[in-house]
């Protein structure tokens, strides 16, 4: 950073005019009204480059100059060139007094000529104190301690100039660095930007042309040397310096006086040398004060501090499955850009959301970090369907209204189809057969029951009711009545040889009907047949014997184990020898036939009541 | 005659009760619907109010209170509602999911085995199943002893004698745990704690040294009542007084 300073000299450029012929006027001319104590410049303009003499400047003191401008150009017309020459005389003064003053007209000599401009008339208002001290970026409470810098001893001097110094955190400002000096001075090589802890900083340029600045009567000339767009990273007194940078200060250096005649020569203030001494330099520490955001920012907040506005838009409305979509997310607008956070997305679930890619694009155009970021959110598409992104909301503070601001995008659907790759041969993924298990996106309580109810009074116990327990005695009384005439049933039932008799009776009854039919239509042969079969039907059916393996003996060794009485024996054997034999005797009497089927019937009957 | 009409005119004063507690419960779901849940909540009220419940209608009530973020009451009511249905899934659930936002955790104290099963049986039916349960038992039991006593056929005899003693273990265990669970009903032996947080103290007066804190949503062992305070138990054993209207009895 080269600081150029000017030159109080006076260059003399010697200039004799090509043309002579042309006109010499100068003009003067100064603001008709200024303020008591207000810098004003007093410019002299003319033709020709001369010697000037200024008037006496009564109320007015000369602060600086003259500084003295040289302009020319030429042109060809028609084969005659024409050059015109311009020159300029620049005087800063200021007003020392009210009222109305004149400065009369100053004299160029041009060569032997002599001309005069015009007088200028100048009326001087009652203007704020001496105070007022032009100048950019000037805080006016930075007076102060500049007087007190601006001492003989202080020909230089540092400054950080913040813009403002009660901030928000996050909120852009910008804060200079000015050198004031007197003399000739330039920063050594070693010049470093300001650290500025605690602070996002952005280099912006600084200014090109030096200013001059009038302070405590003393003039000086300023530049600011460094600028930057500062934003506040946490809240609180943050103090800025004290930042120290290494200068080359031209110093007029005596020189040793001696006897020497060759030194008492050079004594002379003429040659008394001028050198440049290195100085260090410090500014004073600037405290900040850095308000932290209100508290309860509303959702969708990432940081964002200054005015924006909200743009998203979906790459595609309609892709395949495992292809990828970008959801694409602007915030434009001047702030903290480079230090927002990416909104948050809901992405329907089932969805890969990648690495989000964000994008900024920045300028410092009047001193303020404006352009815009884009984020890129990738979505991959698992399943086909069709989804929807909720809208995505993007809330930030604006300092000029200490208030949050949310702005809100619009739903974005998108579909993804069944792509075809997955239907062909050796794909990876194939719907329906890869199997999944149900993630779980939330948890919440149940939903309630809408069924209607089945009310019962409060507290209600079937078992406190009185029916209920009388249930227990009835059943048990009951059960004892069941009892009681099962008991009377079983008294009923209490002789049970008559009961089996009858019952022997009826078996040889049923066995012996037959034999009973063949008896009254006096068939004889089917008579004593049918006698035979029922004894030995009869007593396969009770002996549980199979009519295949029946015989006189078995029969016999059968009745002998159940120790049948001698006497039924008998008559089985000799009714079993008769109903054989009487087949084919034919000289049987009708009373033969009706004894042996009442003595079948009573044997049948005996057998019955014994087995 | 005249008894009849005082029979009818009792089911008809019934029915209408229950037919107002049926509007009530649709409006009360309809505003629970639109997210008035504190609305919701005290039209339930109503109907408890009116003398009647049902596990639906607790479970609900516990979902309402839930919403309006009152732990305390919201794990009260599922509880009430398992009390009338202990196999309610949506309760269970529920009661499982609203216990995690309970301030007070505990060791708790092993408990023995058969206690604990002697419990899980008790609570496997409410009160109603159970008594219903026992009569039946009680009927196959005395079937079972005539079928035994009476049988002719061996066979018979044996399979009467073995259902008989069936019946009557089945029979004890029905009737003890309807008996259980009335007196559950009757006089409720837990609670939960609904202040937000109450001091529990050492003896039935404000006086009491305070022992410890308990917080909205704790289940306590409610025991003896003394003028206004009663003796609680905590899971992990430890005891202490409390007033009466900082916690309420499932």
């Amino acid at each position: 950073m080269n600081l150029k300073l000017l030159t109080s000299a006076t260059i003399i450029l010697l200039c004799t005019g090509l043309l002579t012929g042309q006109d010499k006027i100068f003009t003067a001319s100064a603001p008709a009204v200024v303020k008591a104590g207000e810098q004003f410049q007093y410019v002299i303009e003319g033709s020709e480059q001369g010697v000037l003499l200024l008037p006496p400047l009564n109320g007015f003191q000369l602060l600086a100059g003259p500084f003295s401008s040289y302009s020319s150009h030429s042109q060809w017309v028609n084969g005659k060139m024409t050059m015109k020459t311009v020159v300029t005389y620049t005087h800063v003064l200021r007003a020392t007094a009210k009222g109305s003053f004149t400065i009369p007209p100053a004299t160029i000599k041009v060569g032997r000529k002599e001309y005069k401009t015009n007088k200028v008339q100048i009326v001087v208002n009652e203007g704020t104190a001496v105070a007022p001290l032009p100048g950019s970026n000037q805080p006016a409470d930075a007076g102060s301690p500049a007087v007190a810098e601006a001492s003989d001893e202080n020909p230089v001097f540092l400054r950080v100039i913040p813009s403002r110094r009660d901030v928000y955190v996050g909120e852009q400002f910008v804060s200079g660095l000015k050198v004031y000096t007197r003399v000739n001075t330039r920063p050594s090589s070693s010049a470093k930007d300001i650290p500025y802890e605690g602070f996002y900083k952005k280099t912006v340029d600084p200014d090109a042309n030096a200013q001059q600045q009038d302070i405590g009567g003393q003039q000086y000339i300023t530049q600011v040397i460094q600028r930057h767009i500062l934003i506040p990273q946490k809240s609180g007194e943050i103090v800025i310096g004290p930042y120290e940078s290494e200068w080359m200060v031209q110093q007029r250096v005596q020189r040793r006086s001696s006897n020497n005649i060759f030194d008492n020569f050079f004594d002379d203030p003429f040659f008394n040398g001028i050198q440049d001494v290195p100085m260090k330099l410090a500014t004073k520490p600037v405290t900040i004060v850095v308000r932290p955001l209100p508290p309860n920012a509303p959702a969708g907040f990432t940081g964002g501090v200054g005015d924006y506005s909200l743009n998203a838009s979906l790459s595609a409305g309609e892709i395949e499955v495992n292809e990828a979509l970008s959801l694409i997310i602007t915030i434009r607008g001047t702030g903290n850009l480079p230090l927002l956070g990416e909104p948050e997305v809901s992405l329907p679930p089932d969805h890969d959301l990648y690495d989000i890619t964000r994008s900024v694009n920045t300028n410092t155009s009047g001193n303020l970090i404006n352009g815009s970021v884009t984020f890129e959110y990738p979505i991959v598409a698992r399943h086909a369907g069709r989804f929807r992104i909720a809208p995505v909301q993007f809330t930030w503070f604006d300092p000029g209204s200490k208030q949050y601001r949310t702005s809100t995008t619009e739903e974005f659907t998108f579909t993804v189809l069944k792509g075809e790759s997955e239907e062909g041969q050796g794909s990876v993924y194939v719907p329906g057969v890869m199997h999944e298990s149900v993630e779980d996106i939330g948890t919440d309580i149940r939903d309630i029951i809408r069924i209607p109810q089945v009310f019962t009074p409060l507290a209600s116990s079937l078992f406190a009711k009185t029916w209920y327990k009388s249930l227990y005695p009835l059943s048990a009384l009951m059960g004892i009545l069941t009892l009681i005439l099962i008991r009377l049933g079983a008294r009923r039932n209490a002789d049970l040889k008559l009961v089996r008799n009858r019952q022997a009776n009826r078996s040889a009854r049923v066995r012996l009907k037959k034999a009973d039919r063949c008896r009254k239509a006096e068939d004889r042969d089917g008579f004593y047949e049918e006698v035979g079969k029922a004894i030995w039907g009869y007593l396969a059916d009770k002996l549980n014997i199979e009519t295949s393996g029946l015989s006189r003996d078995v029969i016999i060794q059968e009745l002998d184990q159940r120790e049948i009485s001698e006497e039924v024996r008998t008559a089985f054997l000799r009714i079993l020898d008769e109903s054989e034999f009487s087949r084919f005797a034919p000289s049987s009497e009708k009373s033969e036939v009706n004894q042996l089927y009442k003595d079948a019937v009573t044997l049948i009957r005996n057998l019955e009541n014994s087995l | 005659m005249k008894k009849a009409y005082v029979i009818l005119f009792v089911v008809m004063v019934v029915t209408e009760v229950s037919a107002t507690s049926d509007s009530l419960y649709q409006k009360a779901n309809g505003l629970y619907q639109q997210g008035e849940y504190e609305t919701a909540l005290n039209i339930y009220r109503d109907i408890i109010n009116a003398g009647f419940e049902s596990s639906g209608l607790y479970y609900n009530m516990g979902n309402a209170a839930y919403r309006s973020n009152s732990i305390g009451y919201s794990i009260l009511y599922y509880e009430k509602t398992l009390k009338l249905d202990p196999s309610h899934e949506d309760a269970i659930h529920n009661l499982e999911y609203v216990s995690r936002y309970r301030v007070d955790t505990f060791e708790q104290v092993p408990e023995l085995f058969i206690r604990s099963w002697t419990k899980a049986v008790v609570r496997s039916f409410s009160e109603q199943v159970w008594s219903i349960l026992a009569i039946v038992l009680f009927m196959m039991l005395l079937g079972s002893v005539f079928i035994y006593l009476f049988s002719q056929r061996l066979v018979l005899k044996k399979a009467g004698f073995f259902i008989a003693m069936i019946g009557l273990a089945l029979f004890i265990i029905s009737l003890s745990s309807a008996l259980a669970q009335h007196r559950n009903i009757i006089r409720p032996d837990a609670g939960i704690i609904l202040s937000p947080s109450v001091i529990i103290r050492s003896s039935p007066s404000e006086s009491g040294t305070e022992l410890f804190i308990l917080h909205e949503g704790t289940r306590v062992r409610v025991n003896e009542e003394v003028s206004g305070w009663h003796n609680i138990r905590v899971i992990d054993g430890r005891e202490g007084w409390v007033q009466v209207n900082d916690f309420e009895s499932i």
